[in-house]
């Protein structure tokens, strides 16, 4: 009976999360839970308050909730790990990749540990800041950590302390450091015991569990911001959608930002609008099997129903909420693609008929562009546009250059210019393609042995580097203008001596065949979305000579080693355009949506065509004349 | 001066209204096609008036071809096989050398025949040519914007109709000076001109004109 009133509560609670509490996610404040109260459990099924040890996510959430079920569909949890191939049989067509999530794909970007020889405890440590426990760590202890999305204030900095050491079952403990339930001392964590009734419950004020804001989803995801204060950039970590794509997630209108925006005054558009208008990354990413969600399923619709009564009931949808959140269909979304197009799309909730009656041929143009191409057609952030692991800086970091800023990023005196995204046709799974915003991102990287796999980081620093100096042989090759210090701009591949130099040391320390990889992965862009005043308008900026569709975009400011970089395997784009470098040496992409079968009016045309017909009208001016000539002259000659 | 009751009404109506299609279709569809270039009404304007002008276009000639078919005057678009080769020399050798001493017009225009043979090969190509290959591509293109996705295939052939429908402009284009300059053989430069306006053809008489060859 308790069990039913629980999860009546809780589903109340799901329920209010989409209406009255609005009013309180605008003036953001934390929406009471409905939650009942929690009685903290060990793995043993113990009160914690009792055996003081740490806290057990599956047998306190276990209580009410298939903790179990829900572990076993979160693909936040398994992050591929529960598809891995063999080595080079992946998507992404690297001969080390063994996966297609965070667990199993190699990630680039921020170097992570390469498989195929991956070492569990090694991946967590670098992992551990954007994995959400269980799945391929469980065996380590590492349970699925329901407190990271379902608490307000979930105590991230804690819980990674616990994992870097080690501590693998107290992580879920840390993660409550900010309640006040527990806290750390020398002796290790010690639970508050004014924090729990009599009866072993935690008291209302300190653990009320709620449905996920975005705010949580941001812990790992990206930059959310909510409330007024001034949105500026953290200098703690870095920020995954900010740095891929440029994506900040609030409702704040750009000219109030702390940002050092470029012509900022006249930026009276939120960062996206979605945001704005209140809604949280759960409204289009929810949960499968949400009987509020339901009608919705978006990649298979029963169309020929108007109502679908087999939903699940409040409390079956409590019991085993799948955690498998719906998705899109992006190149960089590489987990789960079994779930691809799950999500709602823009075309779900907007009636997009309404507000395009200024749009020609409304529905060729919805065919041909995703929603996105009009109302992402610029990003008011930096994004990261080239990173080369081929040298390092002394801190043993890669060399990253960013669009759509002077100077760093996260610099308060850098401007942000922000940047047009570059429209590629996108595969979409019905088979069509459709142009979206992407932001692309090179990499460059060492790779050696056979099959080839990413060079150790650490080796990489011993070729370049006698303690915090390069090595002289290093030096003596890089300071090209001889004036005894290697500058930033002389720290870097573009030279095959210098290439050869660093080969050299490489195969000192016993490397075999250290070649250069060069790669390039889309990221597309789906917030950060703009308003129709915002959106764009102007039909010249599709059907024109300067066409945004056929746009080119820098890759590179240069290229390491030489090395032309290629299209990641799994990206879900159509790679049809010009990779070239233009004369100033930068790497640049030129999309060809044309390839893709689009023809762009006022954009494409048959030049062959055009010089005959010119050809043609030219001849025929030219008989008039001389025709016309002759006639006037005869006329004259004759009076 | 006797005059001749050349063109009637509709006919001249049909002309101009013609002329103002085709003149209206070309000056948009440059725009359309180098909308940097000639940048005359906006693209979105430009896009309007060229379909509502090709409509206007498509009408007018259904209802001259019903016209012309109901009346019988159809006829004289079509070229008589009996000496048209001849004929045809004789109006080519005209233009280029004929005209320049002063030699008469081959062909005399009368109500029942107003086309030369050159004429005749020239219009049965355009009207049975090109403009409905112009209708067809224009039409096809129209369509397949509008209804993407019931008509899926066409669009896929977008670049094919494009290609297509411009260089039939270019034609249409080079037609259209020919076919203005052409205006101005006549007794006086603006005399068919004139003619394609008022109706009336005047030409001078026979015995006039004889004198002036000296006969």
């Amino acid at each position: 009976m308790k069990r039913h009133a629980t999860r009546a509560f809780l589903f109340g609670c799901l329920l209010f999360n989409g209406h009255p509490l609005l009013a309180l996610r605008a003036s953001n404040q934390v929406p009471p839970s409905m939650h009942p109260a929690v009685k903290l459990l060990d793995a043993q099924g113990e009160s914690v308050l009792r055996s003081g040890r740490a806290v057990s996510t599956m047998r306190t959430c276990g209580n009410c909730h298939d903790t179990e079920f829900i572990a076993a569909h979160c693909y936040h949890a398994s992050v591929g790990s529960d598809g891995l191939v063999a080595p080079g049989q992946a998507a992404s067509g690297r001969p080390w990749d063994i996966g297609s999530g965070l667990f199993g794909r190699w990630d680039a970007l921020s170097y992570g540990p390469s498989q195929p020889n991956l070492d569990v405890k090694q991946w967590l440590v670098w992992a551990g800041r954007r994995h959400v426990g269980g799945g391929p760590v469980r065996s380590l202890g590492v349970e699925l950590n329901c407190f990271l999305c379902h608490l307000p204030s979930p105590d991230q900095t804690a819980r990674l302390q616990e994992l870097r050491a080690g501590r693998y079952e107290w992580a879920a403990t840390a993660t409550l450091a900010s309640t006040g339930i527990v806290r750390k001392t020398a002796n290790g964590w010690k639970w508050n015991p004014t924090a729990f009734t009599t009866e072993g419950e935690l008291t209302d004020s300190f653990l009320r569990p709620r449905p996920s804001s975005s705010a949580n989803c941001g812990l790992c995801h990206g930059l959310v911001h909510q409330g007024t204060s001034p949105l500026v950039f953290p200098r703690e970590a870095p920020d995954w959608g900010l740095e891929t794509k440029g994506q900040i997630f609030s409702p704040q209108r750009l000219k109030d930002s702390g940002l050092n925006l470029a012509n900022k005054e006249g930026l009276s558009r939120p960062f996206d609008v979605h945001a704005e208008r209140l809604l949280q990354c759960s409204s289009c990413h929810n949960t499968l099997n949400n009987p509020a969600y339901f009608s919705g399923v978006a990649r298979n619709p029963l169309l020929h129903l108007r109502f679908e009564p087999r939903r699940l009931s409040p409390g079956e949808y409590l019991s085993q909420p799948i955690h498998h959140l719906a998705k899109g269909h992006t190149p960089q979304g590489n987990v789960a693609r079994y779930l691809d197009g799950t999500m709602r799309r823009c075309e779900h909730c907007h009636d997009t008929t309404s507000g395009h009656d200024w749009l020609p041929y409304l529905q060729r143009h919805l065919a041909a562009l995703n929603c996105e191409s009009c109302h992402v057609s610029y990003v008011y952030a930096p994004a990261r546009q080239q990173t080369d692991w081929t040298v390092l800086r002394p801190d043993g970091t890669a060399i990253v250059a960013w669009r759509g800023v002077r100077g760093e990023p996260h610099q308060a005196s850098s401007l942000l210019t922000g940047f047009h995204p570059l429209l590629l046709p996108r595969q979409e799974l019905n088979g069509t393609r459709k142009l979206t915003p992407h932001n692309l991102v090179t990499i460059w990287y060492w790779v050696a042995g056979d099959p080839p796999a990413p060079i150790d980081l650490a080796l990489l620093q011993k070729a370049l580097y006698q303690g915090d100096y390069l090595h002289p042989q290093i030096k003596s090759t890089f300071d090209t203008n001889g004036d005894g210090v290697v500058e930033a701009t002389e720290l870097r591949l573009d030279r095959p001596d210098k290439m050869a130099a660093v080969r050299s040391r490489l195969e000192a320390l016993g490397l075999r065949n250290p070649h250069i990889r060069g790669e390039i992965q889309p990221y597309s862009l789906h917030h950060g979305v703009a308003a129709g005043e915002w959106a764009v308008r102007q039909c010249a900026d599709c059907h024109g000579h300067e066409s945004r569709l056929t746009m080119a975009m820098a890759l590179a400011d240069y290229l390491p080693g030489g090395v032309m970089p290629e299209l990641i395997g799994d990206a879900n784009v159509d790679w049809n355009g010009r990779l070239f470098v233009d004369p100033s040496g930068r790497l640049m992409y030129q999309a060809a949506p044309s390839a893709s079968g689009l023809y762009i009016l006022g954009q494409d045309r048959w030049r062959v065509g055009d010089r005959l017909g010119l050809l043609i009208g030219l001849a025929v001016v030219l008989a008039v004349l001389v025709h016309g000539g002759w006639r006037i002259h005869v006329a004259r000659k004759v009076r | 001066m006797r005059r001749v009751y050349l063109y009637s009404l509709y006919e001249r109506l049909w002309h101009w209204l013609q002329a103002f299609c085709i003149l209206g279709l070309l000056l948009t569809g440059l725009e359309l096609h180098w909308p940097d270039v000639f940048a005359l009404t906006g693209f979105a304007t430009a896009i309007t008036i060229h379909n509502v002008l090709g409509f206007l276009l498509l009408g007018n000639a259904f209802l001259a071809l019903f016209y012309y078919w109901s009346t019988g005057a159809i006829r004289q678009f079509l070229p008589e096989p009996h000496d048209f080769f001849t004929l045809a020399v004789r109006q080519l050798l005209w233009y280029v050398h004929g005209m320049f001493r002063g030699e008469p017009h081959p062909f005399e225009r009368h109500p029942q025949h107003k086309l030369n043979p050159l004429q005749k090969i020239t219009y049965l190509a355009i009207l049975n040519v090109l403009l409905p290959l112009q209708v067809a591509t224009g039409l096809l293109t129209w369509a397949g914007q509008r209804w993407p996705d019931a008509l899926a295939r066409i669009v896929t052939w977008q670049r094919v109709l494009s290609s297509v429908h411009s260089l039939g402009a270019w034609l249409f284009a080079a037609f259209l000076i020919a076919h203005v300059y052409l205006t101005t053989t006549g007794p006086t430069p603006l005399a068919l001109l004139r003619a394609m306006i008022v109706g009336w053809d005047e030409r001078e008489d026979n015995h006039v004109l004889a004198e002036k060859q000296g006969n």
